[in-house]
């Protein structure tokens, strides 16, 4: 990190502040007057520890399977290949590959990679209640949003604790509601 | 490869909106702050489908910045002014349908007061990290900042471990002699520049506070000379101001443009959409009385034939239009004025 990197400015103003800013009460900031208050931890000042280069490998010694010319480190725990020091990544105590890596955060498998998810709890419960807005809708909705809650029941959904459930459970007890309401009004303009 | 365990997060205090997407989904970002065993999670929900996740781990937190803000006083003082118009408005209606709805309305409003008065002093935080130094949406409310603060920094001294004041204030001073800097003090500071936002380059602000002046202007020629060439003249300007109104809220999307010009160019969209509001409930009203022809040269002669002095109630919304439109309209010249100020003095 440069040096300008681990500067602190103000919030409002941008300008950079001072030590005396730090883990103390609420200051005025001398460019903006604005009202600050700086909480300032170690790793502001650690020095980034690189990777060390790895070492080339010698006759009889395993090499990594991305770099032959690399002596092999560690194995991954992925897809067992031997990895040397570039390629190993540490994750939660796992040394894996780039490609176990790539593979892990493609597939939902390692939690901490996820960055996005879609509600498809959300989505099928407005499915189906939305549409109740204009009724009539819900004859080819109820359907859709059935399906969709029973297509997506074990889909991964939001990391954090939520009604994942009630959601799904909501959505399909709505749409087979209205999937019956529509059944027994055709039904009863059929006999009728 | 081995499932990794799902974290089990905690849910903080404090949600937000965030500014982040498209100007138009800007108001639909959701944000909220997770607590996970080893870092912050912050959850944007888009339209509560979809989300995404930020992660900023203990152990890469270098600072917090808080800065005091003054939005829940101007939030009181506006939401408070509203009442209490309204609240002269209901008193002085003798009919018992406005009374009630003026009194819905009145009551509404003070409950905005007193939950914004509840949920306290605002605030921003702001977290850095070695390549993040970005706002923390859901921390607007100086009590939920101080509660999460409180609650992560012994878990943030063990997963860094203390320093001593002394060895921050070396190692800071190294820093700030290695950059060229000095810091900030009265009359003289060197400003960093946020690199997540565009410089702002456009007119369509200054057009925008201008054209509400002209509204104010407008407006007041209607009042003095009712006639169909002040009509269309008042027609016009809000025609021209409901375009750059739109313009301007697309051109300070991502910029560094200065958030009070941002604030009053929302509340100028919502005075537009207040006046047109307005002008229908009007336009019905005339139509339900049979005093409008048939079309829009019909709705013009109309509003020429009336006289604002002659009804205190159309003369009130008049001026009350004009005062907002021109005091949103010399409030944003002046923000816009402080704004390149600033930026030159930056540059």
């Amino acid at each position: 990190m440069t040096a300008r990197g681990q500067l602190i400015a103000c919030p409002k103003c941008k300008a950079v502040l001072g030590t005396e800013f730090f883990n103390q009460a609420w200051m005025a900031c001398p460019s903006c007057a604005s009202e600050l208050r700086v909480e300032v931890y170690p790793a502001l000042f650690r020095e980034e520890v690189s990777t060390p280069a790895a070492p080339i490998m010698m006759e009889g010694e395993a090499s990594c399977f991305y770099h032959p010319e690399k002596k092999a480190a560690v194995v991954c725990d992925g897809c067992g290949r031997f990895l040397c020091t570039l390629c190993d990544v540490d994750l939660d105590g796992q040394h894996l590959c780039p490609a176990c890596l790539q593979a892990g955060q493609t597939k939902g498998k390692i939690a901490k990679l996820q960055n996005s998810r879609t509600r498809h709890d959300r989505i099928a419960l407005s499915i189906a209640i939305l549409p109740l807005i204009i009724f009539w809708l819900t004859i080819i909705t109820a359907p859709i949003a059935l399906y969709y809650a029973i297509r997506h029941w074990n889909s991964p959904t939001t990391i954090v604790p939520n009604w994942r459930r009630s959601n799904m459970i909501f959505a399909i007890v709505f749409a087979s509601l209205e999937v019956a309401g529509w059944i027994a009004l055709i039904t009863y303009w059929a006999v009728s | 490869m081995t499932e990794t365990t799902p974290v089990k997060y905690l849910k903080l205090p404090g949600s937000g909106m965030s500014r982040k997407g498209t100007w138009v989904a800007a108001s639909r970002v959701r944000t909220r702050l997770w607590l996970g065993d080893d870092h912050l999670l912050q959850v944007e929900s888009t339209g509560g489908y979809s989300e995404t996740y930020k992660r900023f781990y203990f152990r890469d937190i270098q600072a917090f910045c808080l800065r005091r803000t003054k939005n829940w006083f101007a939030t009181n003082v506006v939401l408070g002014f509203v009442t209490g118009i309204f609240l002269l408005w209901t008193l002085t209606v003798n009919v018992l349908p406005g009374v009630i709805t003026l009194g819905i309305i009145t009551a509404m409003f003070g409950l905005f007061v007193f939950l914004n008065l509840l949920r306290g002093p605002t605030c921003t935080c702001h977290l850095k990290t070695a390549v993040h130094y970005e706002e923390l949406p859901s921390l607007r409310r100086l009590r939920n900042a101080e509660k999460v603060m409180a609650r992560i920094r012994p878990l943030m001294e063990s997963a860094q471990g203390t320093t001593a004041a002394e060895t921050i204030v070396q190692q800071y001073s190294s820093a700030l002699t290695s950059a060229q800097v000095v810091p900030a003090t009265q009359g003289q500071a060197t400003h960093l520049v946020d690199p997540t936002l565009e410089p702002y380059h456009s007119n369509a602000h200054r057009i925008l506070f201008f054209l509400l002046l002209g509204l104010m202007v407008a407006d007041a020629l209607y009042i003095v000379l009712p006639s169909v060439v002040t009509v269309l003249l008042d027609m016009a300007v809000t025609a021209a101001l409901t375009i750059y109104v739109l313009v301007a809220l697309v051109k300070q999307n991502e910029t560094d443009l200065k958030v009070a010009v941002r604030v009053v160019t929302w509340i100028a969209c919502a005075f537009t959409a207040v006046s047109y509001i307005i002008g229908y409930v009007g336009r019905f009203s005339l139509a339900a009385n049979g005093k409008l022809d048939s079309g829009e040269w019909g709705y013009i002669k109309a509003l020429a034939a009336m006289r604002p002095l002659e009804s205190s109630g159309r003369l009130a919304t008049l001026l009350i239009g004009a005062a907002v439109a021109g005091i949103l309209g010399v409030a944003g010249l002046l923000f816009l004025r402080q704004h390149w100020r600033e930026k030159n003095r930056d540059s």
